[in-house]
């Protein structure tokens, strides 16, 4: 077979070129795989929110970057003498090939072409003389590595930012089932209840059917993603409230008002009739009184309590007499009534009225007022003011950056929304956790006392850390008992449950923010 | 146009000039391959070495081994350029006077320059067109040296009162430079045995002829060298420029004057006539690190504080050669 010089000359530069552009990608693309592990790492490290297509960026750039780097190295054109020395030097050819080249540019006719060409012919492995650089095989090794530590990174769920309706790129980048979700989620009870919106069923049961631990109960397979996700699954007060406006709500309130106050007339006009009926007559309700009182019932805005007693008087059970229910109905609006005032007294919107309170918590509702009035001089930490189970009305404006702070903040409304909470479970305080008591959580404890802490209002349905020791001790007032919690106590009591701290950072930045900073 | 025959002819008698020379130059093999250089090269050689270690017996024995015209030119303080170059004599023939040019000695194929920095600067500058033009100016008159010529020039670095260094000018036209160096025991003991035993030493026969040696010129210069080693060269003398970019930092701090083109030159032209004596048919680099020391030592003028400091030339040199890189 001949030999062909030219095409020799051909393939060695080619490989040249080859090598030159991997070379250059190498280093371009080390120095951005680094660069993309390092984001990933802080990403991670920082619980950065970020889109969910930003991992795949982080791993697929330094690729793309590597392959323009690539073409970039390959487009540049090596200078053959010194290629051609360097094949000389690396194969011990003593220059051989190079004075070859030297030769065939001045036309090829000395006499020591020839010669030259058949030393060069079959000594020529010019392969081996272009290897791959060290500096290629590292910069590739680092890349590797950096890549495949990264795409490991990538491939642990991230803290996705939630999507919602007032994020356009998060929301917009969200999938539909996602959204779809999210607008399941946004329909949650106790805030489309307090609404007089349609009920849906309690998150809570979704988490819970899903095998999520609660907090504070025992369980090292709840991870931090898991506790994240909980999280993040919970309908967001800006997803409950987005679609609802201040407007809205204002007139939701006004129902709810108006339907109080046209059932207290109907109650009071009962309530004259019976007073002025002969003694002896058994008390009845009048085809006019049960057509308005029906006309009551299914009036938008009415809490379900009072719906309960209507249904009652409507239908009054043999144990207790009409007048009975009338008269406890009575109460139960004069009570919301009461709420309402001190509500009005706060900013934003009024909440729905809660009325239900029962009974037998009367003594500690009272010693919760005193322990709020009290504690409120204090702000001491030692002192733990029990978690608020509605947050102050009407702050949905004071920290509009703050997503968990914006969370379930509907179904938090106020003191009077415990008055969903047989339907909604909405008494644990949390609206969008609600169900926990009827389905004995272990992790909780439901408190129904009702407290009256500082400026903040009523505060009723309180969950502490089960295992949690609670003291009652006097205050420097004699007369006010404050309970005391110890935080770190508290704190490790949750530690030892096995909890990661990451989660119980969240949990209790969760009810930081629901309870505007309060206990 | 040369052609197989004259390659292989001119090997055969460098080869055969080599061996004759060996016959009666004990060791000094650098130094006999430095003057066969140069006479391929078309240059001049210097040789330094202290007395008495056979400078001139080597030239001597090359000139006879050539079987070409030689002269011995032994300088001392009063010598004149006109003792060297020849001079206008009166001259009376039948009644008739006329001048007529006497030659010098420096009319000769091969011309021996014994202990050339005993000159005067002035007589030493004699020399000048002779090693570069080939010519000789007496006058109005120029005359054409004979080829093949060539200056063997020797100097003794010791004793040096009374001597004359060679201004950069005239040491600038040898090709190259070698240090004769002091016999080892054995070469000393083989050079008792010749010159003590038997007849002494008797000079060859010639064994080649002008015209062989010009073919072998033809040949030298016809052997390729790579365009990435003829850079390689060009960078080597750059670096020894303290200005240049390629110096290394020892020539900035000792080196007042870098090595002139003609140092290229002789390098290149050098490293071809080496490869030429190796039997190689192109300039490998090997070639070009045997003549880099020769061409580039006496071509460097260091500056007071190397030469203060007695900085050995051939380490700065040692420097360029590892600091200069091989492929740009």
């Amino acid at each position: 077979m001949p030999f062909d010089f030219s095409r020799l000359l051909q393939s060695i530069a080619q490989r040249a070129r080859w090598l030159h552009g991997l070379s250059v990608a190498s280093i371009v693309l080390a120095a951005a795989s680094i660069a993309a592990l390092a984001a990933m790492i802080v990403v991670r490290a920082l619980h950065i929110p970020v889109p969910f297509w930003t991992p795949i960026t982080l791993v697929f750039l330094p690729a793309l970057l590597g392959f323009a780097a690539y073409l970039f190295g390959r487009s540049a054109q090596p200078r053959l003498p010194d290629l051609l020395l360097l094949v000389d030097d690396r194969l011990g050819l003593k220059a051989r090939f190079s004075s070859l080249y030297e030769l065939r540019q001045r036309g090829g006719t000395s006499i020591f072409y020839c010669r030259i060409e058949d030393d060069v012919r079959n000594a020529v492995d010019w392969q081996r003389a272009l290897p791959l650089g060290r500096r290629t095989i590292l910069g590739g090794s680092t890349s590797a590595c950096c890549i495949a530590a990264a795409l490991s990174l990538a491939l642990l769920p991230l803290p996705v930012r939630i999507a919602t309706p007032s994020d356009p790129i998060g929301y917009a980048s969200a999938t539909a089932p996602e959204r779809e979700f999210d607008t399941a989620r946004s329909l949650e009870p106790s805030a489309r209840e307090a609404a007089g919106l349609p009920a849906a069923q309690p998150t809570i049961e979704l988490d819970r059917s899903a095998g999520t631990q609660i907090p504070g109960t025992p369980n090292t397979d709840h991870s931090l993603e898991d506790v994240m996700r909980d999280l993040s699954g919970m309908p967001t007060d800006e997803s409950v409230i987005a679609p609802l406006s201040r407007d809205e709500i204002e007139r939701l309130a006004a129902k709810q008002r108006e339907a109080r106050r046209a059932l207290g007339e109907l109650l009071d006009s009962i309530q004259d009739r019976l007073s002025g009926a002969p003694p002896g007559q058994q008390p009845y309700l009048t085809d006019h009184e049960r057509e308005a009182l029906q006309r009551e019932l299914d009036r938008e805005g009415l809490a379900p309590e009072m719906q309960q007693g209507i249904n009652e008087l409507l239908n009054p059970p043999q144990s207790r007499t009409v007048e009975e229910i009338v008269e406890q109905l009575v109460d139960q609006l004069a009570d919301g009534e009461e709420s309402e005032g001190s509500d009005a007294d706060g900013e934003g919107p009024a909440a729905p009225q809660t009325t239900a309170v029962a009974p037998s918590t009367q003594d500690i509702e009272e010693l919760l007022e005193a322990l709020g009035q009290s504690s409120s001089e204090e702000d001491g930490t030692d002192t733990i003011e029990l978690p608020a189970g509605a947050g102050e009305p009407g702050d949905a404006s004071q920290s509009p950056d703050s997503e968990l702070s914006q969370m379930d903040r509907p179904g938090l409304a106020g003191p009077g929304e415990e008055e969903n909470s047989d339907q909604t479970g909405g008494t644990d305080g949390v609206g969008g956790m609600p169900g926990l008591e009827e389905q004995q959580d272990p992790g909780f404890i439901r408190e129904q006392e009702q407290a009256n802490v500082a400026t903040h209002g009523h505060f009723v349905d309180e969950f502490i850390t089960e295992g949690v020791p609670i003291e009652s001790t006097s205050a420097d007032d004699s007369d006010r008992l404050s309970l005391q919690v110890s935080y770190d106590r508290m704190l490790s009591i949750l530690r030892e449950r096995g909890l990661p701290d990451g989660a119980i950072d969240i949990v209790r930045d969760y009810f930081n923010a629901i309870t505007e900073g309060g206990t | 146009m040369i052609t197989e025959r004259d390659l292989e002819a001119a090997q055969e008698v460098f080869h055969r000039l080599a061996s004759s020379i060996e016959q009666v130059i004990v060791g000094h093999t650098e130094i006999v391959r430095a003057a066969l250089i140069a006479l391929l090269c078309k240059g001049n050689l210097i040789l330094e070495g202290v007395p008495g270690l056979g400078k001139t017996l080597l030239v001597r024995t090359l000139a006879a081994s050539l079987g070409l015209h030689f002269s011995r030119i032994q300088f001392t303080p009063d010598l004149m350029p006109a003792d060297i170059v020849g001079t206008d004599l009166i001259t009376e023939e039948s009644g008739h006077r006329e001048f007529s040019f006497s030659r010098g000695p420096v009319f000769a194929n091969i011309v021996l320059a014994d202990e050339i920095n005993r000159a005067t600067p002035k007589t030493q500058s004699a020399l000048l067109e002779a090693m570069e033009e080939r010519t000789v100016t007496v006058g109005s008159n120029t005359y054409t040296l004979e080829e093949p010529y060539i200056v063997l020039a020797t100097q003794n670095p010791i004793e040096m009162e009374g001597t004359y260094p060679l201004p950069e000018a005239q040491i600038d036209r040898f090709l190259l430079k070698a240090n004769v160096r002091f016999p080892s025991l054995d070469e000393l003991i083989s050079i008792i045995v010749r010159n003590t035993e038997g007849t002494g030493i008797r000079l060859p026969e010639p064994a080649a002829t002008a015209e062989d040696i010009l073919t072998a010129r033809a040949v030298v210069r016809e052997i390729p060298i790579a365009e990435g080693l003829r850079e390689y060269i060009a960078r080597l003398v750059l670096a020894t420029h303290p200005e240049s970019e390629h110096a290394p930092a020892r020539i900035r701090e000792y080196v007042e004057y870098g090595a002139s083109p003609r140092a290229a030159l002789a390098l290149t032209m050098g490293s071809k006539a080496n490869a030429f004596l190796a039997g190689e048919v192109n300039v490998r680099r090997e070639d070009i690190r045997d003549l880099f020391h020769g061409a580039l030592a006496h071509r460097l003028v260091l500056n007071f504080k190397g030469e203060a400091e007695g900085i050995p030339v051939d380490e700065l040199l040692d420097s360029i050669w590892e600091h200069v890189p091989t492929h740009s």
